[in-house]
């Protein structure tokens, strides 16, 4: 051994944080059947803490307002706590329920990061039309006396409840106080609801059935992929239903013990597990019956991947026959099978992630879903040798679940469209408009910067669409200029612009028109004044944004680089509605995929702000909510909240 | 009905008490057979609490049933008070309402649009009405609605006595008075008799039908829960989660000593705030929890619950035997307590002097005030007074209703319906479709031949039972 004494001064901070915590809930520590894998220690990735816990991504506030009380922060740097993998499990102390829900939580972060390629950001605070960078998702694990958990999007918080059980509730005694911050399955879920809104803030606009079944299938998803990341419970649950999910339920067993947690034991019952239904949509439209349904195809698709790798396992297992011998399964066949099962459910869960990119940008369906999988999963892995799409597609239209307008099932066919047809737009002209976009944060790690960059690029590509006609040093100058001098100079350019415009017509913006077209969104304005509630600018000119300008930075499973620039374009129109109803905002346009190495196009995800066919369909649904009083001020207020109760009629 | 009767027989051959089965709510059919072509029908109240699933059609078979069974004919019928779950069935069932033949509607004095007390009362409750329903209207629009879940629940549950429920709230159970005024409106416009504490009804010929209740006083109208001695099981008052209280019970999570108590303020939640977050860690306005609180919108609720139920309609009736049928609607404490001041005289009853001690005493069949619940019945002046061996108890409950309502923990209440089994032996019926009803080994206290008794006179379908006496 040298003798050299380490620096310790120079030892790296650890790569993980190890927390204990329930891997379930409490509720299953008491259960004979359960009882021993229920406690876990979660790993997460190595962050400097404040007390509360405080980091990065989250900040934990332990104030109970109907109780009256604030309950002292955990300390997770404290030496006590680093040496212990924190506190250990414990319904009484609140200390441990702050540690539970970081833990958590934390780890629905990291499986985002992972997929995505890069950091997440929580939705911006909305403040007088300006987006507000927010630092941090604030966690109350005491806020809400009832059997209530959810994700607040006004004030970026998740709100955990705490109930007495009554007589009715099986799992727990009569009058024993029940934590909804203790359950991992509500933990992930409403952290998922966060980091969605965070990608799609149009998502909790109910402008389709499938768009609120959407956000609540797809936090459902993650949290039930994320027990498949539990090696000690995958183990125990092969072991009892013998290595064979879809036989024995296994899955149906899961999603119903976790509708228990969460509230929702029957949705998920009549839908995971049971007989795919092609015709189960046309029954189911509130929320989580709908979303029940998207579940289920994407955990049938789940099920027929995995099978067909443990059915290797099973073959090499027992000589070639596949029928297994009475009895327990051999301790190293489950250990082999618990592998296949983790690696699967790992990769199930960053094909579902990582489609968000390839989504809609408003009113997404489960259609559109499915088409942003089978896209987002071919850019990533082309050749797809165990067959994940196609089990994915089947599982799908198992469930009745199409792509719109698409008629076969091809793979390609129901992946999003790749080139532009040709000449629909200038793509030189393209390119050099991306070229012009200053400030590229592919390399930017702190994520305010991220947010204030991406949030610049935005607007500078907005801009450059328009003004690039006009002066180009005045035009450089403005998108340098801080928040306030660029306000001023942007409306003297569209002064500038309207005068052009007026002059000579759109001919000196003929590439752009072309490519709005492509986009679909209308820029020309005699196009536009044919589109009833357009939105204008201050200079009448349609008005349009970009935004969620991101990059993805991914490596694919054969060693290459996937570098991808994921931004949208959208328009909106305000849309009367019959009787006096009011209006309702419709949204149209489109996410464009950018390959960040050679600029070009790799998709466009286009829903046109003149179709409409669409904006018909959306009136009607928005009148049937209304009809069955659905579209009351309070769901819109806190759309999870509603959702979430237990009990409403 | 009296000219009806002058050349009937003197008293009731036969009398039989009819139970429906429609869930949470009361309806009951009285019939008092003189002769094979003349039987007098009673009907005390006819509802189902407010958002019952198949409700309407519910309602609509039970009134088909009463206009089958009297022929469309029917003597009396009695509404006891103001609340969905006794009256929603004149409007769910309106056109087989209408058409039936109705001689007399009985009400209580606290109906009367003449009486000056019942004009005060009725006031003050229309004020305390307009307040709550409005208060849950803002409240239930106001988005955060749902931190207090618990009481938000306990409020909608007993808004279903009321007709609404918190997103109804904006019709400010509308409903309730409509489906109670039902039967003196529209075709089968009807003027009721409204009756005062003491009086003794001779409207059904053989058959003396004493009113107890509701109370001739304000005081005791506004009384609803019993004190700790009164009730059993203690006043069982505390429902639900509480802010003031502490220790086990409290709607506290943790035990007391955990956590800082900081206050309902927002000086408190600031002053921890900074101390354990520090200044650097921002707080803006739109990040906090709101500091709301349901509570004085839950005492509303509860205050207009309890005064509403306490108005009930209570009756006695005394058959040619003296045996009793005691009706004790939805009555608490402060009507219950009443009955005691009341007698009659020996010249009005014509067997003996007679008051609530003796009524009680004779009581064989106990229509169990309020569905079981803690303030529904009393205990010294009540329960324990029923000493007749041939007790048997009706309670319009059905379980799983209330537990969706939120009554769950208070009806039924558990220490009652021990003791009522006990002074019954056994002999108590639910009415929920659900419920189970007495089995032999639930009769194991009866003899032989009471067994037998019980069984030859209770017929049990699924929807009502019958009680023959």
């Amino acid at each position: 051994m040298s003798s050299a004494k380490p620096d310790r001064s120079q030892a790296k901070p650890p790569s993980k944080r190890r927390l204990r915590g329930y891997a379930f809930d409490p509720s299953l520590s008491v259960d004979p059947n359960t009882r021993g894998i229920n406690h876990v220690t979660y790993a997460v990735r190595w962050e400097e803490l404040r007390p509360g816990p405080v980091g990065e991504y989250l900040e934990v506030m332990d104030h109970d307002p109907l109780s009256g009380r604030f309950y002292e922060p955990v300390d997770l740097g404290q030496p006590a706590l680093l040496a212990t993998d924190g506190l250990p499990p414990s319904g009484t102390d609140p200390q441990f329920h702050q540690q539970m829900v970081y833990a958590v939580a934390m780890t629905t972060i990291e499986n985002f990061e992972k997929a995505l390629g890069r950091r997440v950001l929580w939705a911006p605070h909305e403040t007088g039309g300006a987006h507000q960078f927010v630092q941090r998702l604030r966690i109350h694990p005491h806020a809400v006396r009832a059997a209530n958990a959810y994700y607040s999007p006004s004030m970026k918080a998740l709100l955990f409840g705490y109930f007495r059980a009554d007589e009715s509730s099986g799992s727990h005694p009569p009058g024993a106080i029940v934590f909804n911050c203790l359950s991992h399955d509500v933990i992930a879920h409403e952290t998922t609801h966060a980091l969605l809104d965070g990608m799609h803030r149009r998502y909790l606009e109910p402008t389709h059935p499938d768009v609120l079944a959407f956000h609540e299938a797809f936090a459902d998803v993650v949290a039930l992929f994320q027990r498949f990341a539990n090696a000690a419970v995958l183990r125990h649950t092969i072991a009892r239903t013998r290595g064979f999910f879809r036989q024995e339920n296994l899955l149906a067993e899961l999603a119903q013990e976790f509708g228990r947690a969460v509230g929702r034991e029957g949705a998920l019952r009549s839908a995971v597990g049971s007989k795919p239904d092609p015709l189960a949509l046309e029954d189911h439209l509130e929320p989580h019956g709908r979303g029940a349904i998207l579940v289920a195809a994407i955990f049938e698709a789940f099920n027929t991947v995995y099978d067909t790798r443990a059915e290797r396992l099973m073959r090499l297992a027992t000589g070639g026959s596949g029928i297994l011998a009475p009895g327990a399964l051999p301790e190293i066949l489950i250990d082999h099978l618990a592998e296949e099962a983790a690696k699967t459910a790992k990769q199930f869960l960053s094909i579902c992630i990582r489609a968000l990119d390839y989504c809609p940008p408003v009113a997404i369906t489960f259609g559109d879903y499915l088409r942003a999988l089978i896209t987002a999963d071919r850019d990533m892995v082309p050749e797809d040798e165990l067959g994940y799409r196609v089990a994915i597609i089947h599982a799908f239209r198992s469930w009745g679940i199409f792509a719109n307008g698409v008629t076969d099932l091809a793979e390609e066919s129901i992946a999003w469209p790749t080139a532009a047809p040709a000449g629909a737009y200038n793509a030189a002209w393209m390119r050099e408009r991306l070229l012009h976009t200053p400030d590229w944060f592919r390399y930017e790690t702190d994520r305010k910067d991220i947010f204030g960059k991406s949030q610049g690029a935005a607007a500078h590509f907005h801009d450059d669409l328009l003004f690039h006609v006009l002066d180009a040093a005045i035009h450089q100058r403005a998108a340098k200029a801080t928040p306030v001098k660029r306000a001023a100079r942007r409306s003297a350019l569209h002064a500038e612009l309207k005068k052009k415009l007026k002059e000579q017509g759109t001919k000196g913006l003929d590439h752009t028109m072309a490519f709005a077209e492509y986009c679909g969104i209308v820029l020309d304005p005699a196009k536009a004044s044919k589109l009833p509630g357009l939105k204008m600018d201050d200079a009448g000119l349609p008005s349009f944004q970009v935004h969620h300008f991101r990059t993805a930075f991914r490596a694919r499973p054969d060693g290459s680089i996937m570098d991808q620039l994921i931004l949208s374009i959208t328009q909106s129109r305000q849309v009367e509605l019959p009787d006096g109803l009011g209006t309702f905002t419709f949204h149209g346009g489109a996410t464009l995929i950018i390959d960040l190495g050679t600029l070009e196009m790799c998709h466009c995800i286009r829903f046109p702000i003149d179709d409409e066919e669409r904006l018909r369909e959306q009136r009607e649904h928005l009148l049937q909510r209304i009809a069955q009083g659905g579209g009351r001020p309070l769901q819109q207020a806190e759309p999870f909240a509603f959702l979430h109760q237990p009990h409403h009629h | 009905m009296a000219k009806r009767t002058t050349r009937k027989p003197a008293a009731p051959t036969n009398v039989r008490v009819r139970m429906y089965r429609q869930g949470l709510g009361d309806c009951f059919l009285l019939r008092f057979t003189y002769s094979a072509d003349h039987v007098v029908h009673v009907v005390i109240d006819s509802g189902l609490v407010y958002g019952a699933k198949g409700g309407k059609a519910t309602m609509q078979e039970v009134a088909s049933d009463i206009e089958q069974e009297t022929g469309g004919h029917i003597d009396a019928l009695v509404i006891t008070h103001e609340h969905y779950d006794h009256v929603s069935g004149f409007t769910q069932a309106r056109e087989i309402w209408e058409r039936m033949d109705i001689d007399a509607v009985w009400m209580a004095w606290t109906e009367d649009p003449d009486d000056d007390l019942a004009k005060a009362l009725r006031k003050d409750k229309g004020a305390k009405e307009q307040a709550f329903f409005e208060g849950v209207s803002a409240y239930a629009s106001d988005a955060h609605f749902a931190l207090d879940g618990n009481r938000m629940n306990h409020i909608n549950g007993l808004m279903g006595f009321m007709g609404a429920d918190l997103l109804s709230a904006s019709e400010g159970g509308k409903l309730t008075r409509a489906a109670m005024l039902a039967p003196l409106t529209g075709a089968g416009k009807r003027t009721p008799d409204y009756f005062k504490p003491g009086k003794l009804i001779k409207d059904i010929r053989g058959v003396n039908t004493y009113v107890l209740g509701p109370p001739y006083d304000e005081h005791k109208i506004k009384r609803a829960n019993p004190t700790q001695d009164e009730a059993y099981g203690g006043s069982g008052n505390r429902v639900g989660f509480s802010n003031d209280a502490s220790g086990p019970g409290s709607g506290r999570p943790f035990p007391a000593g955990v956590g800082i108590n900081i206050g309902p303020r927002s000086e408190g939640y600031d002053r921890a705030f900074r101390t354990h977050f520090g200044p650097e860690l921002e707080d803006p306005a739109w990040k906090r929890l709101p500091t709301t609180d349901a509570s004085a919108l839950e005492a509303l609720a509860m205050d207009l619950d309890n005064a509403t139920n306490n108005t009930s309609l209570v009756l006695a009736f005394e058959l040619p035997d003296q045996r009793v049928l005691l009706f004790a609607a939805d009555a608490q404490a402060g009507n219950w307590v009443s009955w005691h001041e009341l007698s009659w005289t020996k010249a009005s009853t014509g067997h003996a002097r007679v008051d609530a001690t003796a009524l009680l005493g004779r009581t064989v069949l106990y229509k169990v005030g309020h569905h079981l619940s803690h303030n529904g019945t009393l205990k010294d002046l009540g329960l324990e007074l029923m000493d007749n061996p041939r007790l048997m108890a009706l309670v319009p409950l059905d379980k799983k209703q209330a537990i969706d309502k939120g009554y769950g923990r208070t009806m039924p209440w558990p220490p009652l319906t021990k003791r009522l089994k006990e002074r019954t032996r056994g002999r108590v019926f639910l009415s929920g479709p659900r419920e189970k009803n007495p089995t032999a080994e639930d009769l194991t206290e009866l003899s032989a031949t009471e067994r037998k008794a019980f069984t030859a006179h209770t017929t049990v379908t699924e929807g009502y039972i019958d009680i023959e006496l």
